[in-house]
């Protein structure tokens, strides 16, 4: 993928995506994803391995953005309720009180969510998916704005349970990380403490300003032409051989919403096939999955040959 | 033996009966509503039995079809329409005494066509019957060629394609409008490539398709002799005769005297050319101005064209006898245009011996005694030729003669029974009664036939000239003077001359349909539909049916080829079919044709990066690959980077940004088109 220009239509928006890049070094178009993904009301998946900044990245999102900040992390015997909250007999007054779980912010790191049961997994998903939480016959909703970034191992480490398919389409985007390059890499050495940088974020826009650029981004321009584009790339994935299903009608909004966001964030007057390229490993990558099981760096390869061979109408 | 026979019948049943299709319904049901308008006008000339038969086998075919639906219905077994067969055949030898020529073709084709419906089972079979009634079509040529067949055969072409669709769409049929037009469309396609054949196909001299000889059987017009009724007859006609074009000025209605057969021998009732001609020809000086023009002839089957009196050129072919009757080596089968000049104003020259002119003094033995009678007796009153010229046609005026067309009939001496009893009568009974008049008085005279007038079309200034507009009117031999025109038939009827037919005949009479409009009392809406029509298939005539071999060789001579002869035609023909088929190959396989001004430029510019070294990947944006491409050449100047990117930014925007402005287009397709590379 091509250098994207740095500079951004929208002060604060740059302002956001500057302080990250101060954090997370080397990382722009992740960063870039990533408020993407917010932008675009999703919720994002980061896959990486241990210690490549996706808790850095997420903390430093929320504390940027100046939202209530909450981390779970996921373990084999997490329950249920240790995420959403627990009803528990007061004795004052006789009746259940609600006490709501970690869910109940407006930013929440599920980190490492694939060590957790299924059962917790989907008590997770599931309440991400409805904005909110119902326990006891009594629905409970979620805050807003409501984000979760949810970080996963890769699942061939020992001891997890991969996310299911259905579950993965919850999330708008998955990425990964990766390692920093060199120049990053001796920044980062030599720089300060990460953690005690990202204590120090003062939020660059108010939860409001926020909502606004969100409402902005969904109000990009998309033509007719690539609306074309759009539906011949989820046509051609459904016919596609390599891959085990095609991407659901629910991937194609999802994707419209996301290139919208990414060319909000590029500063473009509307929204052109390369916003549309330039996210759609991220919302397609983990709805396609290859027809064989094939190793990671083969499915990107074959995800990539895919994107290529559809013409842009 | 038997045994086997049957063992490949049944085998074949079977296997046809597998064959049946759903869609051969809709296929038979258009088939027989095509054969509607290609039989309809062959029931004027098909025996009337033979058409009853054919709508009885169509009527059957239908019921079957519609009935099949419901239930299983069988088709007439095999030996029943064999029977018909036999039967019918009988009927078409006994009717026309022949299976061959042009009637008797027509009339077993059309048994042929309605047996086949009978037995029409598989698609073979329908596509045999579907072929038939193709070449059906092209009967129809055989005994008209206007437009207004041609106009039915062309949607019988339509529906009959139509028919050939369904057949060939095996189990899923269409809808019959749908069908039909694609069938239109399918024959809007092969347009081109029937011009080109229909330019370039080498010509035959004679009749489209050499027809039969029985092609012109029938056919009205003015022949070789003359008898008391026989222009009347042809009076009755709206045929057309002949059309002129006349080059210039035209002359007077009343000089629009159109030669034809000069009729000299009298038998006493027939008038006949005199055969064999006198020797010395009559001779004539052409005087006052001439007048040229184009006729196109109606096929005749008679060796004679028609001219203005007198000739003073004729095509090549043609030329005058000692009579001035202007006549052909080969009778006119097919319509014919030639060219002529002629000079109303001419004066004849008398060059006769009494030698020469005895031939003109000749009457029966005893026949028309009292005729002779009151001629001896101006005679005896010592009258000059020249005043019993005036005479006679004084007697016609004085005496109480009427110009009709429902004379009385004549039996002997029928000049004697006209002049002096009934005293009614057409033209031929005036030139015929008077000439004999003169020949009695020892003048020598003869009847002259041919066409008076013509009506002028004022849409294209063609005069049309019809078969009601035959005459009859005489020549006298007069010493200085020679042979003289005079026309009986405008002394009791000047208005025939003057306007026409049927401003001298009572308005009880019943011209003919087309020619009653012309009248005084015609609407002139009515009249200028019917001078457009005319005018319409005038030129039909002109540019389809009269592209003879000479018509060919002058397109084509305008068109660059100098003295074609057949190979070139072939080659210009398969150079034509060849470029015609080249296009629609590349029409269907062209891609998506750009309308888009925007993606036309765009594309365009992509061409053209392309040729200087960096194609667009399909999958690649437009900002991606301008980056790309930028970096990538290594041509132009210094400013051709920035303008590649400019150029994709602008498409971009334009593409997929929200208001496309006619402005901004236009800047852009002019940034493309200024683009150096």
């Amino acid at each position: 993928m091509a250098a994207l220009p740095i500079a951004s239509a929208h002060p604060k928006l740059h302002s956001l995506i500057a302080q990250l890049n101060q954090i997370i070094l080397g990382k722009d178009r992740q960063i870039r994803l990533a408020v993407s993904c917010m932008l675009a009301h999703g919720h994002l998946l980061i896959e990486d391995v241990p210690g490549v900044g996706k808790t850095t990245l997420a903390h430093a999102l929320a504390k940027s953005l100046g939202l209530q900040f909450q981390r779970v992390q996921f373990t084999s015997d997490l329950l249920p309720a240790d995420v959403l909250g627990v009803s528990i007999y007061d004795r004052e007054t006789g009746k259940f009180k609600f006490h709501p779980g970690p869910i109940f912010s407006q930013f929440l790191l599920a980190d490492e969510v694939n060590r957790a049961t299924p059962k917790t997994q989907s008590a997770l998903l599931e309440a991400m998916e409805e904005q909110q939480v119902t326990m006891d016959s009594e629905t409970h909703p979620l805050p807003r704005p409501f984000f979760v970034i949810a970080t996963q191992n890769p699942s061939t480490q020992v001891g997890t349970f991969p996310l299911p398919e259905s579950q993965l389409d919850r999330f708008l985007m998955r990425m990964e990380i990766g390692y920093p390059d060199r120049a990053a890499e001796r920044a980062l050495l030599a720089g300060a403490d990460r953690r005690v940088m990202t204590a120090q974020l003062q939020p660059v826009m108010s939860v409001a300003d926020f909502s606004d650029l969100q409402a902005q981004a969904g109000g990009m321009h998309v033509a007719p032409a690539l609306l074309d584009y759009i539906q011949a790339l989820v046509e051609s994935s459904r016919r596609a051989p390599q891959f085990v299903s095609g991407l659901s009608p629910r991937a194609g909004l999802g994707l419209i919403a996301a290139a919208r966001a990414w060319a909000f964030v590029a500063g473009r007057e509307a929204v052109l096939p390369e916003d549309v390229q330039a996210v759609l490993p991220s919302v397609a990558g983990h709805r396609l999955k290859p027809a064989q099981n094939v190793s990671r760096a083969a499915a990107q390869e074959l995800h990539n040959e895919w994107i290529k061979s559809v013409a842009i109408p | 033996m038997p045994q086997f026979f049957r063992m490949t019948r049944e085998s074949l049943t079977s296997d046809r009966q597998a064959q049946s299709l759903p869609a051969g319904r809709t296929a038979i049901l258009t088939l027989l509503m095509a054969l509607v308008p290609v039989l309809g006008p062959h029931v004027a000339h098909l025996p009337a039995w033979c058409s009853a038969f054919a709508a009885l086998m169509f009527a059957w075919r239908g019921y079957i079809t519609w009935r099949e639906v419901k239930r299983p219905t069988p088709l007439p077994k095999t030996w029943l329409l064999m029977v018909l067969l036999v039967i019918t055949l009988a009927a078409t030898l006994y009717t026309h005494r022949t299976l061959f020529g042009r009637d008797a073709g027509v009339t077993f084709l059309t048994i042929l066509v309605s047996l086949k419906l009978l037995e029409t089972r598989t698609k073979r079979d329908i596509v045999v019957a579907i072929s038939l009634s193709y070449f059906l079509i092209l009967t129809n040529f055989f005994y008209s060629q206007s437009i207004a067949v041609a106009a039915l055969m062309l949607v019988a072409l339509v529906l009959i394609t139509s028919a050939l669709i369904a057949a060939n769409r095996d189990a899923d049929a269409m809808p019959f409008m749908r069908q039909t037009r694609l069938a239109g469309v399918v024959i809007l396609q092969a347009f081109p490539m029937m011009l080109v054949l229909f330019v370039l196909f080498p010509r035959v001299p004679g009749p489209l398709w050499g027809l039969p000889a029985d092609a012109n059987a029938g056919v009205t017009g003015l022949s070789d002799n003359m008898s008391p009724g026989m222009i009347t007859s042809l009076s009755l006609s709206d045929g057309i005769a002949f059309r002129v074009t006349f080059n210039g000025a035209e002359p007077r209605p009343a000089d629009l005297y159109w030669r034809g057969p000069v009729l000299s021998a009298f038998d006493g009732r027939n008038w006949r050319i005199q055969l064999p001609d006198p020797k010395r020809p009559s001779r004539f000086e052409p005087g006052g101005a001439t007048f040229d023009y184009s006729v196109t002839l109606e096929p005749s089957s008679r060796p004679w064209i028609f001219a203005l009196e007198m000739p003073t050129k004729l095509p090549a072919d043609a030329h005058l006898t000692p009579d001035l009757q202007p006549v052909v080596d080969k009778p006119i089968t097919s319509r014919r245009r030639y060219d002529a000049q002629s000079a109303p104003q001419y004066k004849s020259v008398a060059t006769e011996t009494q030698e020469d002119l005895a031939p003109y003094l000749a009457l029966p033995e005893g026949s028309n005694p009292r005729t002779r009678n009151l001629m001896a007796g101006w005679l005896f009153q010592g009258r000059g030729p020249a005043q019993i010229v005036d005479m006679a046609l004084n007697y016609f005026r004085t005496e109480e003669f009427f110009y009709t067309l429902e004379p009385p009939l004549l039996d002997n001496n029928p000049i004697d029974q006209f002049l002096f009893i009934s005293k009614r009568g057409f033209c031929e009974h005036y030139s015929s009664a008077f000439v004999v008049m003169m020949r009695s008085a020892g003048i020598p005279a003869r009847v002259v036939t041919g066409y008076q007038g013509g009506e002028i079309n004022p849409v294209d200034g063609v005069f049309t000239v019809r078969q009601s507009d035959a005459h009859a009117w005489a020549e006298v031999w007069l010493r200085g003077r020679g042979w003289t025109r005079v026309d009986p038939t405008a002394a009791v009827s000047p208005a025939r001359i003057s306007f026409g037919m049927h401003g001298a005949l009572p308005q009880r009479f019943a011209p003919p349909l087309i020619t009653r409009f012309t009248g005084a009392w015609s609407a002139a809406w009515l009249d200028r539909v019917r001078f457009d029509w005319e005018a319409l298939s005038n030129r039909w005539n002109q540019l389809v049916l009269n592209y003879s071999p000479d018509r060919q060789r002058e397109t084509l001579e305008r068109l660059g080829m100098k003295t074609p002869d057949w190979r070139d035609m072939a080659i210009a023909m398969v150079t034509g079919v060849g470029l015609i088929c080249l296009a629609v190959t590349g029409w269907m396989l062209r891609t998506v044709r750009e309308h888009d001004p925007v993606e036309r430029a765009w594309r365009a510019f992509c061409k053209r990066l392309a040729r200087a070294g960096a194609p667009r990947e399909p999958s690649e944006g437009p900002l991606d690959y301008a980056r790309r491409a930028a970096g990538q050449l290594r041509t132009g100047t210094a400013d051709t980077p920035g303008a590649i990117e400019a150029a994709a930014a602008a498409y971009a925007a334009l593409r997929y940004g929200p208001k496309p402005d006619k402005v901004r287009v236009r800047q852009f397709t002019q940034l493309v088109r200024n683009f150096q590379i």
